[in-house]
């Protein structure tokens, strides 16, 4: 658990979350820190589609 | 045993050149090394550089504001600020890092640095400012403390960007139901309720779309075009029409006034002009005035003239003053006409503004179809206009090219001009009376009301529907990232428990040597609060019951132990293929009778480690060097600026006051030995339990201790004891009475010879009371009522003369 990029590659694989939100937290998560502007503005995307929809 | 062979530091902090080389080797082997020095030694440096090699920064220094520009000494030229280890695993090999001044954070590395992080995952070092730091931190912060120090900063790190996105995205929620809250308060105001669905909406757009025989409408979508066409009819109605036309006509008007009366103005102006103008030869010669002023000042200054030099005409008397009444006349026309010029260009300005006015006016009535009375008011416009732009023109012109024969009054005092200024409040008046009865009219009042609410709401609802998807898939994507997050957070809370559980065992151990005569505190436990992502405390056993956090009850030393056993334990099982530690003055933590069971704690439990241990106390540096002679010893005597610490070989008390001796310090040399002598005296009063006068100050002199300690081993030994004979006669001894009475005082009592001769005595002494090789000091014990004077290994008892334990 010491590797947060491992633990988010199990949970992709996993199939345990919906995938476009475990999949795009998992492309936010570096070395050491997870990019929370990277997931809002995906956030923000996902609700103007949405709209569009 | 052995990690690090050799440890340089050049040009960092309080080191800089040439470089400090701490050598580990003594003889074949590696040693570890202790390093003695008083505060501001340089000591620290150490620590800061070795931090620096393993993290990349020195986290104390960054959280007083200090970066990496603060760690090259200010006098180390480029190249010169580096710590460079040689480590004895040949697969780290050796590393080098060397500041560079142009990429501060980023420090030029020689070796394979990240080999030596898969070989020490964890911190090896530790500072007394850590742990007095660890014992009042908040349970959040020991947390943090607690799982970085056992390798989880990454991991942690990405738990408080992923709590700081949680705490984004509650406001994002936040901000977007505060619309969707105002986008009801607006629909509720139109229409009394709130929105509810699109059938619902639907159904009230065709109540109003049925009162002018528009279409219903069945889908959302069809909607906008259906308000479209309520649109079309209200642009149709004639009233509404009228309405709009009569609106821009007030706007027209109400641009056009107030109109300026400029007819006084322009007659003054003229009759002023006919006056200005009627000797039109004394105006020419106005232009002479400047040259009347330059031939004053030449003539004042030159011969006497028969004709005037100016005009060329005789005259009668004085020249000058000739001249100057000439002068005075042009001098009157001139301000006379400066002023009229002033009112040339107000008046100017005026008419100007009257023809800006008059033409917006009538471009803009141009294309209106307008009736009575107003049709006149065009027509007004258009005769006046040629007459004002003539006066603006003649008016532009200088003064003196004003033709005084041009009829300003006839072209301005017009019936024109006057029926436009005597009818503003006439007009203004007709044109808001029709405006109101306009606006008034109900069957259009109704249709513009109508269209402007099904108009207003259909925006509104349609803003409303947008956020309200908005939110429900903000809800659903905020849901799962929750989830994710509390799962990520729940397992690496897990992983933290599992650390501390693995190292549990070992820091109950420790907490125990160095809490060993406490026996209500048991079982120390590092707890997580469960109700808490990210939290921990210390829990103890005092007196059978559970009592978090620790520091409830527990002193700061106490705690301190507590700290320390914690440090030791996770460097025992995170660091398994790095066996060495820094200590950095964290003995200074403890009070001074614990102070030796660190010594105990590390001869214990560490003894294939190799130790780097940084003190500035010197009382506890000999009882390390006692139990740990192999270890290598430096003293830093001294530091200057430009080179960093001076460094000797380390001594102990012995050493030192032989030193002092050969160099005849007697005074020196006797007070070394008289602070050596009380800290031992107190610790054999301890052991044995004697009994030492009280006194309120809570001190002792060396008489008293001495004293004591005589009293109990003679009466525990008896007085032919071997030992009790060596000590009664050292008491007896005159050099020994005098350097107790007089050791502290700074006047010479006693020669050097005299505490040569003293400590020698001692000496023989204490080899009898210290055990070669626990290297301990006797004790008193009573064990199932045998009474023992032994030491902790028991190879050194002594019995009573008649043969028995004491």
């Amino acid at each position: 658990m010491k590797d947060p990029m491992k633990w988010f590659e199990e949970a992709v694989n996993s199939a345990k979350y919906e995938k476009d939100v475990i999949d795009e937290m998992k492309s936010c998560i570096s070395e050491d820190a997870f990019n929370l502007e990277k997931f809002m503005s995906w956030v923000l995307e996902q609700l103007e589609k949405e709209i569009v929809e | 045993m052995g990690e690090i062979k050799k440890i340089t530091i050049s040009g960092f902090r309080g080191v800089n050149t040439p470089p400090l080389e701490l050598d580990y080797k003594k003889g074949d082997s590696l040693q570890s090394m202790m390093i003695h020095g008083r505060n501001g030694s340089g000591k620290s440096s150490i620590v800061d550089a070795w931090e620096w090699l393993y993290s990349g920064k020195v986290a104390h220094l960054a959280r007083e504001g200090a970066g990496p520009q603060s760690y090259p000494h200010k006098e180390a030229d480029e190249g010169q600020t580096y710590i460079k280890v040689e480590f004895a695993n040949a697969e780290i090999g050796e590393i080098k890092l060397e500041y560079d001044p142009n990429r501060t954070t980023r420090p030029k590395i020689e070796g394979d640095l990240s080999n030596l992080r898969k070989y020490v995952p964890h911190p090896c070092h530790l500072r007394y400012r850590d742990l007095t730091e660890f014992v009042y931190m908040q349970k959040a912060k020991k947390y943090e403390f607690l799982s970085n120090f056992m390798g989880f900063a990454n991991a942690l790190d990405v738990q408080n960007d992923m709590q700081t996105c949680a705490g984004r995205l509650e406001q994002m929620l936040k901000n977007l139901e505060e619309d969707r809250d105002r986008y009801i308060g607006e629909y509720k105001e139109i229409i009394g309720e709130e929105p509810e669905d699109a059938a619902s909406f639907i159904k009230m757009i065709n109540t109003i779309l049925a009162k002018y025989d528009i279409v219903a409408v069945k889908e959302l979508v069809d909607v906008e075009a259906s308000i479209e066409k309520l649109r079309a009819r209200v642009e149709k109605d004639e009233i509404t029409q009228k309405h709009l036309l009569w609106k821009e006509i007030q706007g027209i008007v109400n641009l056009f006034y107030p109109l300026e009366d400029i007819r006084l103005s322009i007659a003054e102006f003229h009759t002023a002009l006919v006056v200005f103008k009627r000797d039109e030869e004394k105006v020419s010669k106005l232009i002479l005035l400047d040259l009347y002023k330059k031939g004053l000042e030449a003539i004042e200054s030159l011969k006497i003239y028969d004709k005037c030099p100016l005009c060329d005409l005789p005259y009668k008397g004085d020249l000058i003053r000739h001249i100057k009444s000439k002068q005075g006349h042009l001098d009157e026309l001139s301000k006379r006409r400066n002023i009229l010029d002033a009112k040339r260009e107000g008046l100017f300005l005026s008419i100007s503004e009257l023809v800006r006015k008059i033409d917006v006016a009538h471009s803009n009535l141009e294309t209106k179809e307008i009736k009575e009375p107003f049709i006149d008011c065009k027509e007004i416009l258009i005769k006046l206009k040629p007459l004002f732009e003539e006066c603006r023109n003649m008016l532009g012109k200088n003064i003196e090219d004003v033709n005084k024969e041009f009829d300003f009054i006839s072209k301005v005092d017009t019936e024109e001009y006057k029926y436009l200024l005597n009818k503003e409040f006439e007009i203004k008046n007709l044109i808001s009376k029709r405006v109101k009865i306009l606006e008034e009219d109900t069957s259009r009042k109704l249709l513009v009301d109508n269209f402007q609410r099904a108009d207003e709401l259909h925006k509104i609802f349609s803003k409303w529907t947008q956020v309200a998807k908005k939110i429900e898939r903000f809800r659903k994507i905020t849901n799962i990232f929750e989830e994710i997050k509390n799962d990520y957070v729940g397992e690496t809370k897990n992983s933290v428990q599992a650390s501390f559980d693995l190292i549990s065992s070992d820091v109950v151990e420790y907490f125990k040597i160095l809490e060993k005569d406490c026996s209500v505190i048991d079982n120390p436990k590092m707890k997580l609060v469960s109700e808490k992502d990210k939290a921990v405390e210390l829990e103890i056993v005092f007196g059978g019951d559970p009592i978090c956090p620790a520091h409830k009850i527990l002193s700061e030393s106490q705690i301190n132990s507590f700290g320390l056993s914690i440090f030791l334990a996770s460097i025992k099982n995170f660091n398994k293929d790095f066996k060495f530690i820094i200590l950095d003055d964290v003995i200074n933590s403890f009070d001074a009778y614990k102070r030796p069971r660190v010594i105990d704690l590390l001869k214990e439990h560490f003894p294939d480690y190799q130790i780097l241990l940084l003190t500035h106390d010197s009382i506890w540096l000999d009882r390390l060097q006692r139990t740990f002679p192999e270890w290598i010893r430096k003293h830093f005597y001294g530091w200057e600026y430009s080179i960093g610490p001076r460094v000797e070989p380390g001594k102990n008390s012995y050493e030192r006051i032989e030193e002092l001796v050969t160099k005849d310090n007697p005074v020196e040399a006797g007070r070394t030995f008289g602070v050596y002598l009380e800290w031992v005296l107190q610790l054999l009063c301890e052991n044995l339990e004697a009994q030492v006068k009280y006194n309120r100050r809570n001190e002792f002199t060396l008489s008293e201790l001495f004293q004591a300690f005589e009293q109990r081993l003679k009466k525990k030994l008896n007085e032919n004891h071997e030992v009790v004979k060596l000590i009664l006669e050292f008491s007896v001894d005159t050099g020994f009475r005098n350097f107790c009475a007089h050791w502290k005082e700074p006047e010479t009592h006693y020669t050097s010879e005299e505490i040569k001769e003293i400590v020698e005595k001692w000496k023989i002494i204490e080899a009898k009371i210290e055990c070669d090789k626990c290297h301990k000091f006797i004790r008193y014990e009573k064990v199932d009522s045998h009474e023992h004077l032994s030491c902790s290994c028991r190879k050194l008892n002594l019995k009573h003369t008649n043969g028995d334990s004491v």
